[in-house]
């Protein structure tokens, strides 16, 4: 889920920007296109009423074509402005896919436009679906309505591979679900029972707790599910059973109001589980005016409890860990504490104060299952405030043209908090001055394969050198074009590794242990202020892919 | 209605425990929460049967969701057993809102007269032991069927909505009453519908909203697109076909073929009349002016965003709209709306100011003297229009002051809830502006502070309900209607249900010229109809309330069978 989070947040912020920029005056750049023939993987046929859509990356960003396939597959997009693109395909019946891409979920070629090219003959072999339907069933095989059936992958999430969460149905009347438009690869699927009302006691106390098919609630004991092209799995039916819940009780202390506590709403919200996509649930309580709380119908499983008390302009909060087993929990103290405003400014080297436009501000909290993020628009002084910021450890990214530009510092207050983040967690105290730099070094270059050949839509990793591994903004990415090359910009100075693979899962190259079998196979460079490097990488080939930890 | 407060109730973030206004004592050292004494603690038992067949019930889940003394949430419930009986036990003493429900039939309120009727609470007493409670479940009704395109493809992703006429502020509105979306062989299910008259609507679903893409798809001289499709097959919403659903009934094979037509656009700007920058997302909607479709949100074809402020709406048909301006301002909903009339050609050049909001503060004072407690009270704007969007309240300060932030320009009914014992509101002023009678209209700024005068004296009026046999009947909506020339102001029609002994009661009543309703089965909202309530005014019993006045009257049950239905015609 958290990876869906942070697509969606980049997708946002340049929405946000596209939404600032004054309308630039037409391009006298010679137009491109792009033609080609889309046809089924398997058998070869024409696809027609296929989706096709063109997006551009780095200053082609604004860029974005769409058109629909036509007899025998073709498509012709003119008229488009030079610079690079992905391009991608939908069409009921065949898996989402960008071009070039390895397999579902990986970045396709970057397609590069010089002015006046005509990009033609391409020829886009689409997978058809795979398919998984199937019922959902009470202990006495009877079908169960509205229950949320979530489909789980293995993906790299902060660093650690972890079920995550990547698609859902709903059981009808019948118990059916149907999951459709997959692409081949290994899943896992949970069913929730996600009630509309609140959650209460049920039959004394008994509950449905999440549960993975074909039938635990141990997500160790999740049975794959392989998929090919165009596979049609029927049956893979999920058996829910009730379980005791439990109750959970503590106090709301509230700095506000000495006497009683008043206009409290309580919350459980499940923690550390990336593939439960159901992150509120809405449990019965009862709160009295000393702010003793009591929790009802907790099925087991690990939670944030957390308290919200609105009004008057602010927002008071408390949040604490739990973890429901068999036994109730008790004497869970939530202190509300009220949101900060964090004042900030941001600069950029060689770049006049006054001239900042682009940019947005985000804090990240760095416990990826507690939403909690809040962001802010720079100013055009460079100023920003982020509002209703709530006691948490967080991380600092900047978005906008920032391709370019590297953080060169962070500082809160008179500390350094680059490496380390911002620990908010008892409050705030000054304000954050972020440096952005414009003199990042730049790397270019291109990938060959065995045969010596360019390699098009290869995943080239720039990976940062120990200690600054754990750095998660110094790592960047960029996919090989039709013609091997690449190029990556802003990074800041250090030494680093270039990695070329063929075949890697997004994000496994943070992940020390996985990167661990590879380290040899990294081009060292050493990046200076404004130096322009330039590299040839031996292609790391799908078939050395070790097989990842579980 | 109830279906609101259970969405209420469930939203985390919305659900707040609110104390009654009494001064708690300030002793020592807080107790952990009370448990309930178990002397004290209450059961509830009963039966859930098949209304159409009288057959038990198993398997169906009966909830209590409720308040307790001090309004605090609890929820208990039981499943029932192979002969459809079933026992709630260790409930603590409280009022309840009970539902049953059960795969394969739709959910029913306790104490409601039918599946789509607001239920009457539950109220136990300490120590009470609940029997016989018995809930008569309608089966369900379902609609299954395909979604093709013009050449008979299947569709998937298609929106799928059934629809039904429902009251809304008095007026006849289209309404949804369940949805679905196609899966990769064009199929969808809608079920767990009331029997009833429905009308479906398929609309094919842009996967791309959040893009604004440069379409370089070949085409002919006229924009063509999908908009929503009725079935059996028409765009237009007056030529949708009537789907009767009844109890236990799957109705299959409701297919239906989009296919493209020529389509309108509205292009224009949004732009800050003060010169200063645009909010990072604006989201624009279109919602018809006809109060009928005004609940649709089928007219809002798709929200494109571009640089500047620009945007683009398609794949629109010609009609009288609303366009909806929606946007976050330091963290407050702003919305502003302006008519759009689209004729037979497309719209460019559409200005949209995003006008400034105003801060709207004020007074609440008590006529008379006495001290009285304030403090649950809330002055609320609600927009008049179609529209429920952009709701403003405020809960009063110590001193009766109030301040609404940020308010939208725009015409609003005002309301006063949370008023002490039968207290009514005497007078709203604004300026030279009455706006209990008129509303409020901000669309060219505030005149000054809104002063609203409360009265302790609000009148009271009780009685009994007996139905033609003369019999006293429990369980009857009776509605005070206000005389013909307030009708407007909902805020002067009251609605009570009469208790199980057929008595009703009713209390903070504006001193007036009224008439009383007793009706055994009325849809909410319907008697705000004057359409609906013209045939009636013969049977209403006048009453007039004076300050302070209590009257007494006996109402005769207008029978169900002789209340038309929205949905009937």
């Amino acid at each position: 889920m958290a990876g869906g989070f942070r697509f969606i947040w980049i997708t946002l912020f340049t929405a946000v920007l596209d939404a600032q920029q004054p309308i630039q005056p037409p391009a006298k750049l010679e137009s491109c296109s792009v033609e080609g023939q889309l046809v089924n993987a398997v058998t070869g046929e024409p696809v027609t009423k296929a989706e096709i859509t063109l997006w551009g990356i780095g200053t082609a960003r604004d860029q974005r074509y769409t058109t629909t396939t036509a007899a025998a597959g073709r498509f012709a997009v003119p008229d488009m402005e030079p610079g690079k693109y992905q391009m991608s395909a939908r069409k009921r019946g065949y898996s989402a896919a960008d071009y070039g891409a390895r397999s579902a979920g990986r970045s396709g070629t970057t397609l590069s436009l010089d002015p006046g090219q005509h990009l033609s003959g391409i020829v886009w072999r689409l997978s058809p679906q795979a398919v998984i339907t199937g019922h959902v069933l009470d202990v006495d095989g009877e079908p169960l309505p509205s229950i949320e059936v979530a489909l789980l992958q293995h993906r790299f999430e902060r660093s650690k591979r972890q079920l995550a969460f990547s698609g859902q149905a709903r059981t009808n009347d019948l118990g059916e679900y149907r999951l459709f438009g997959l692409s081949p690869g290994r899943y896992y699927l949970s069913a929730t029972a996600n009630r509309m009302t609140q959650l209460g006691e049920y039959d004394g106390r008994q509950g449905y707790a999440p549960t993975y098919y074909p039938g635990t609630s141990d997500p160790a004991g999740a049975k794959a599910i392989e998929l090919q092209a165009g596979t049609l799995l029927r049956g893979a039916d999920i058996t829910l059973t009730k379980t005791r819940t439990s109750r959970v009780r503590g106090r709301v202390v509230d700095p506000d109001s000495k006497q009683r506590v008043q206009g409290v709403g309580i919350s459980l919200q499940r923690r550390g589980d990336e593939s439960q996509f159901i992150f509120w649930s809405n449990f019965a309580y009862r709160i009295d005016e000393q702010g003793n709380f009591e929790i009802r119908g907790v099925v087991p499983g690990a939670y944030y409890v957390e308290a919200v008390k609105q009004g008057e302009g602010k927002t008071l909060r408390a949040r604490q860990p739990i973890d429901v087993r068999e036994s109730d929990v008790d004497n869970v103290v939530l202190e509300l504490q009220p949101g900060t405003e964090l004042k900030g400014q941001l600069r950029i080297e060689g770049r006049a104060v006054g001239d900042v436009t682009d940019e947005q501000i985000a804090l990240q909290p760095d416990d990826s299952s507690y939403g909690g993020g809040v962001g802010a628009t720079v100013k055009a002084d460079g100023s920003f405030t982020l509002a209703d910021v709530q006691p948490a450890r967080y991380f600092l990214s900047v978005y906008g043209g920032t391709d370019v530009y590297y953080q060169k510092s962070v500082r809160l207050g008179a500390q350094d908090v680059l490496e380390s983040g911002l620990d908010l967690t008892h409050g705030v105290s000054g304000t954050v001055e972020v440096v952005l730099s414009a003199n990042g070094g730049q790397i270019e270059g291109v990938v060959l394969n065995a045969n010596e050949q360019p390699e098009a839509a290869a995943t080239v990793v720039l990976v940062p050198d120990e200690p600054r591994r754990s750095q998660t903004r110094l790592y960047k990415d960029a996919t090989t074009d039709q013609y091997g090359r690449f190029t990556i910009m802003g990074i800041a100075p250090g030494g680093y590794k270039l990695f070329a693979w063929e075949e890697v899962e997004d994000g496994a190259y943070e992940d020390p242990d996985y990167l661990k079998a590879y380290e040899a196979l990294g081009e060292p460079k050493n990046i200076r202020e404004r130096s322009r490097e330039s590299a040839q990488l031996k292609l790391i080939p799908a078939e050395a892919k070790k097989v990842p930890p579980r | 209605m109830n279906l609101a407060r259970f969405v209420l109730l469930a939203a985390p973030v919305l659900l707040v425990a609110q104390q009654p206004a009494t001064v708690s004592s300030q002793t020592g050292q807080p107790q952990p929460l009370q448990p309930t004494r178990p002397e004290d603690l209450c059961s509830v038992e009963g039966q859930v049967v098949n209304a159409v067949t009288g057959e038990p019930v198993k398997k169906a889940e009966v909830s209590m969701n409720g308040r307790v003394a001090r309004r605090i949430a609890v929820a208990f419930g039981a499943t029932s057993d192979a002969t459809g009986r079933f026992v709630i036990e260790n409930v603590d003493p409280g009022q309840y809102n009970l539902s049953a429900e059960r795969n394969g039939f739709v959910r029913q309120q306790y104490g409601a007269r039918g599946p789509d009727r607001a239920g009457s609470p539950l109220t136990l007493n300490p120590g009470q032991n609940a029997r016989d409670l018995v809930f008569r479940l309608l089966p369900q009704g379902v609609i299954t069927g395909h979604v093709v395109d013009e050449d008979g493809e299947p569709v998937e992703y298609a929106q799928v909505r059934v629809m039904r006429y429902r009251f809304v502020r008095g007026q006849r509105q289209m309404a949804a009453a369940g949805n679905a979306s196609t899966d990769d062989l064009g199929e969808y299910r809608v079920f767990a519908l009331t029997p009833g008259k429905y009308y479906l609507s398929a609309t094919y679903h842009q996967r791309n909203v959040m893009m604004e893409a440069q379409d370089r798809t070949p085409r002919g001289a006229a924009e063509e697109g999908y908009v929503p499709t009725y079935f059996p097959g028409t765009n237009d919403p007056a030529g949708a076909g009537v789907i009767d659903v009844s109890p236990g009934a799957v109705l299959s094979g409701v297919d239906v073929a989009l296919h493209k037509t020529r389509t309108l656009r509205i292009r224009g700007r949004v732009v800050n009349p003060l010169g200063e920058g645009l909010p990072p997302f604006v989201q624009i909607r279109l919602v018809s002016r006809n109060p009928a479709l005004a609940g649709l949100n089928s007219a809002v074809a798709r929200v494109v965003q571009n640089r500047g402020g620009t945007f683009e709406v398609r794949d629109l048909t010609p009609g009288a709209y609303f366009l909806m301006a929606q946007w976050q301002e330091e963290g407050k909903p702003r919305v502003i709306k302006q008519p759009v009339d689209l004729g037979n050609s497309n719209v460019d050049d559409l200005s949209v100011p995003l006008s400034a909001p105003l801060d709207v503060k004020g007074q609440v004072r008590v006529d008379g003297t006495g001290d009285v407690n304030l403090g649950n009270v809330t002055v609320g704007l609600d927009p008049q229009g179609p529209m429920f969007i952009g709701r403003a309240s405020a809960k009063l300060k110590d001193d009766g002051s109030f301040a609404l932030d940020k308010v939208n320009a725009d015409n609003y009914a005002v309301s006063v809830y949370g008023l002490p014992q039968n207290f009514y509101v005497k007078s709203i002023r604004m300026g030279d502006v009455d706006g209990l009678d008129a509303g409020l209209d901000l669309t060219r700024g505030s005149a000054g502070a809104l002063d609203i005068v409360i009265s302790p004296n609000g009148g009271q009026v009780e009685g009994t309900v007996a139905d033609p046999k003369g019999q006293l009947a429990s369980g009857a909506t009776v509605v005070l209607v206000p005389d013909a020339p307030h009708r407007e102001q909902s805020a002067l029609f009251k609605t009570v249900n009469t208790d199980t002994s057929g008595h009703f009661s009713m209390q903070g009543i504006t001193p007036g010229d009224y008439k009383l309703f007793a009706w055994e089965d009325v849809e909410s909202g319907a008697y705000q109809d004057l359409e609906f309530l013209r045939p009636f005014e013969s049977e209403g019993e006048s009453v007039t309330i004076r300050e302070g006045g209590r009257e007494s009257r006996q109402l005769k049950l207008i029978p169900a069978e002789s209340t038309p239905k929205s949905s009937g015609n």
